[in-house]
């Protein structure tokens, strides 16, 4: 009997002993000291033991509390370390479950806001998103090559390559700039995926009198 | 599955082995509970072995300090469940707890009660240590208080709080109560700070 209050006992103090070992002492006083099952001395001397010794304060005062607490509540219990044993697993388990259980069930939501799945997931849209702008800006760069004046002045040429990247992936694949939110789409250094779409870079190459900085910058960028 | 192989890329994988053999020696030598070991556990964990990176760390400790319970228990059990899922948490937890379960249960076993009764030396020990003992929980209620921010206005709160429980009747004394008091009134506050801000934003348009 004396064990299932206890384990209700350290239960409620691990599902409400927020802010670790010293914030939890007034809670473990509460529901152990108040009942009755360790003087107010012992526990004072349980805290000194569990400060000296190796590990968190928590789990030292519960295992100490539950080995002594069973002998202290019904004296027939009081002869065999046994049943210490007992209450001392009892109470150290119950104090970690609760938090056990809500880390684990509260880490992959976690997981699933933050984590590596995300990032993953994310890239493959970016991939994804760059593969079906990759296809309608070979119609579309094909039809203003078209329009546009082919061998010009570098800096006109320089503008159309840009313009037609900064439509692509502004319009087809707005998740596709991970990093580069700051710049403007279509600022000369921020070419992102234009590294993929070999028409676009062919054009460039051709049009182009030197390859601008960013070029093979936004080539390793395309594969991150 | 796709979520292992990521995971595999970036940082060597830990085995269950390794990783109770780490939280075993991270239980077994710091002193001094939660804040001594997160340190510890970063060095073992993010530096030595790379399980994790540091950023992500961070992250698992916010998780794991917001959370009730034994922040060295829920730093593991987070540390754990992310480097080798669900076992791995197990086995982190386990390996936090055993050398001090092991190290209190042969304390307990010859340090009894009657025994530090009965021994002139050991109870003349425990005499002197029990006002270090207040000081000991002292010290951490002003650190605590200066990380509050408690400033005139709010100083009462946790006085009369204290007062309260200390007072040991029945119902009003339950410092559970005033744990689920005190997450209302966050949550209330937070309420109306929102209403206020959408107001006042909305006043401007």
């Amino acid at each position: 009997m004396i064990y299932l209050k206890l384990i209700w006992a350290y239960i409620k103090i691990g599902i409400f002993g927020f802010g670790g070992g010293y914030a939890m002492l007034s809670l473990v006083e509460h529901s152990v000291v108040d009942p009755g099952w360790i003087s107010e001395t012992m526990f004072t001397d349980i805290v000194a033991i569990s400060q000296m010794t190796p590990g968190p304060i928590g789990i030292n005062s519960a295992t100490y509390i539950g080995y002594v607490a069973p002998g202290a509540v019904e004296p027939s219990l009081a002869g065999s370390p046994l049943w210490g044993l007992l209450g001392s697993v009892a109470c150290t388990l119950a104090v970690v479950v609760p938090s056990f259980l809500m880390v684990l069930y509260g880490s992959p939501f976690h997981r699933r806001t933050q984590g590596e799945r995300n990032y993953k997931g994310h890239i493959h849209r970016a991939a994804s998103g760059s593969r079906r702008a990759d296809s309608l800006c070979r119609n579309t760069s094909h039809e203003l090559s078209e329009f546009l004046p082919h061998r010009t002045a570098p800096g006109v040429d320089n503008q159309r390559g840009d313009m037609c990247g900064g439509v692509c992936s502004g319009v087809f694949s707005p998740s596709a700039r991970p990093s580069q939110g700051e710049a403007p789409p279509h600022s000369g250094n921020n070419n992102g995926r234009l590294g993929r779409f070999p028409y676009i870079w062919t054009l460039r190459k051709q049009n182009m009198t030197k390859p601008s900085s960013g070029f093979s910058g936004s080539c390793r960028c395309s594969h991150a | 599955m796709q979520d292992r192989e990521s995971s595999s890329l970036t940082s060597p994988r830990a085995s269950l082995g390794e990783l109770f053999v780490s939280f075993l020696k991270i239980g077994a030598f710091t002193f001094g509970g939660g804040w001594a070991m997160i340190s510890i556990i970063e060095r073992e964990i993010v530096d030595k072995k790379g399980w994790i990176r540091r950023e992500e760390f961070l992250d698992l400790l916010a998780l794991a300090q917001s959370l009730p319970g034994i922040l060295a228990v829920n730093i593991a059990v987070a540390v754990g469940d992310r480097t080798c899922s669900r076992r791995g948490a197990v086995t982190a937890a386990l390996g936090t707890i055993l050398p001090s379960f092991l190290i209190i249960l042969a304390i307990a076993i010859f340090l009894t009660p009657d025994l530090i009764k009965s021994n002139r030396v050991l109870s003349s020990v425990f005499m002197g240590i029990r006002p270090a003992v207040v000081a000991l929980i002292v010290a951490p209620v002003i650190s605590s208080a200066k990380a509050a921010k408690l400033t005139l206005k709010t100083v009462w709160i946790p006085v009369l709080v204290a007062l309260l429980i200390s007072l040991n009747i029945g119902f009003i004394s339950n410092p559970i109560v005033y744990i689920v008091l005190g997450a209302l009134g966050g949550w209330l506050y937070f309420k109306w700070s929102v209403r206020k801000l959408r107001k006042t934003k909305g006043g401007d348009a």
